[in-house]
């Protein structure tokens, strides 16, 4: 695809009459001195569907490891085809976040959904799943087994979001607001995923509630971040 | 190590002599060579990248009402991102994407500094800078009603009407480098041009 717009004969005339100022060659030369200096090879990154197939294993793995120290009191109250299409839900936000992380992670990437688009989805895939497959039930400890349990999902999602900061660095992600939510929104998938096979309350309400809401608090914690960071590198910059 | 040398595309023949200056005509095959130059350690490269490729980020990283000195800044704030994102460019994508992204997000960020520093100084008194170099403006008139139709686009619309004049990109290329869709960057030009193809005719009339 080439295309480029009909744009406007005057316009461009009036374009090229504007004078531009152009970077002195004193400058150019400088910044040339400046980056030769001390330069080493570097080996290229793996390519943006390596780094999303990386990104979405690491979020497997992480829910299966922490799924197994907590254990699958929940699994075992779910049906098979409750546990087969939660799991795919859930598999599919990862995919998906992992995706937006890697066309992140390298300027320039062609994104074909952007990462508030990819949160939105995952967290309404989960949404949907709970709504269709789990019964409307509604107990009286409601509010403190839901507490309990969000504040569980904040601390595991903790740990993963380091991890997953650790690969993600490996890029060079340039908008740091939207990769911390992207990031946090993937830490926030990993704790709904082991709530969702530990927790015993397996009642639409509270999924979507109390569970669900651990994806909107990792995420805009994820956000706050990354713009506490780039505020920071502003200051500090010069 | 890649050789360098510097072809140049031919310019299109069909072009107007306005076009063909307002379009980059940087090979871009010559651009992934340097790039990968670039990454394998090549100073020769090096220095051919930052002299090619500095014109266009410089008059990109230009915003309406900045100083020549702080887009000099930008541009050597911008080569700094670009030295330490290297990595991350593959040989197998267009060049000129992955440099403007990393571009429009140095001028994104001196626009932010630039906020700050005016919410939190306050001006004593004004104090006469030597000036370091005159600012090249041949034609200041015609860069005043430029700089003033600019102003009256959306940022966001400015953004691509700039990056498609400064570098030639294409809409794809253009959609990348501002992690957008090209349909959503096409509407953008769109209506960009529509606004200024309307603000020029209200002029003329």
């Amino acid at each position: 695809m080439n295309h480029r717009p009909g744009d406007d004969g005057q316009f461009d005339r009036l374009w090229e009459e504007a004078g531009h100022s152009d970077a002195p060659e004193s400058l150019v030369a400088a910044i040339s001195s400046r980056l030769c200096s001390g330069l080493r090879a570097v080996a290229p990154a793996p390519s943006p569907a390596n780094m999303a197939v990386r990104l979405f294993l690491l979020i497997v793995l992480v829910t299966l490891a922490v799924t197994s120290l907590m254990g699958l009191s929940g699994a075992v109250r779910m049906t098979t085809l409750q546990r087969l299409l939660v799991s795919i839900a859930l598999a599919s936000g990862a995919a998906l976040l992992a995706l937006s992380l890697s066309w992140q992670m390298i300027p320039g990437s062609l994104q074909r959904f952007s990462p508030v688009a990819a949160l939105a989805l995952t967290l309404a895939g989960f949404l949907a799943a709970v709504a269709l497959l789990f019964p409307l039930r509604h107990s009286a400890d409601d509010l403190a087994s839901g507490l309990e349990c969000t504040r569980g999902g904040v601390a595991i999602a903790f740990p993963a979001a380091f991890l997953i900061w650790l690969l993600v660095r490996r890029g060079a992600s340039q908008a740091y607001p939207l990769v911390g939510a992207t990031i946090g929104g993937a830490s926030g998938l990993v704790s709904v995923a082991v709530l969702q096979f530990h927790c015993e309350k397996q009642e639409m309400v509270h999924l979507s509630l109390w569970h669900g809401c651990v994806v909107i608090l990792c995420g805009l914690t994820g956000f706050a971040a990354g713009t506490a960071f780039r505020e920071w590198r502003l200051r500090t910059a010069r | 190590m890649m050789p360098v040398s510097a072809p140049r595309r031919e310019p299109d023949a069909r072009s107007t002599p306005e076009r063909r200056v307002a379009v980059s005509n940087i090979d871009e095959e010559h651009l992934r060579r340097l790039m990968i130059g670039y990454q394998q350690a090549d100073s020769q490269a090096v220095e051919s990248l930052v002299r090619l490729v500095s014109p266009m980020l410089h008059r990109f990283l230009a915003s309406p009402g900045s100083l020549a000195g702080d887009n000099d800044d930008l541009l050597q704030e911008c080569w700094v991102r670009v030295h330490r994102a290297r990595h991350t460019y593959r040989a197998t994508e267009p060049v000129l994407p992955w440099l403007f992204a990393i571009a429009r997000h140095t001028k994104l960020d001196g626009f932010r500094r630039h906020k700050r520093r005016n919410s939190r100084e306050v001006l004593y008194g004004e104090v006469p800078e030597p000036r370091l170099r005159p600012r090249r403006d041949t034609a200041p008139e015609a860069n005043g009603r430029l700089q003033a139709l600019l102003n009256a686009l959306p940022d966001s619309q400015r953004e691509v009407v700039v990056m498609l004049k400064v570098t030639g990109m294409s809409l794809e290329e253009v959609a990348r480098a501002t992690s957008s869709t090209v349909g959503s960057v096409k509407q953008k030009a769109h209506r960009a041009y529509e606004k200024l193809r309307r603000l020029l005719s209200e002029e003329t009339s």
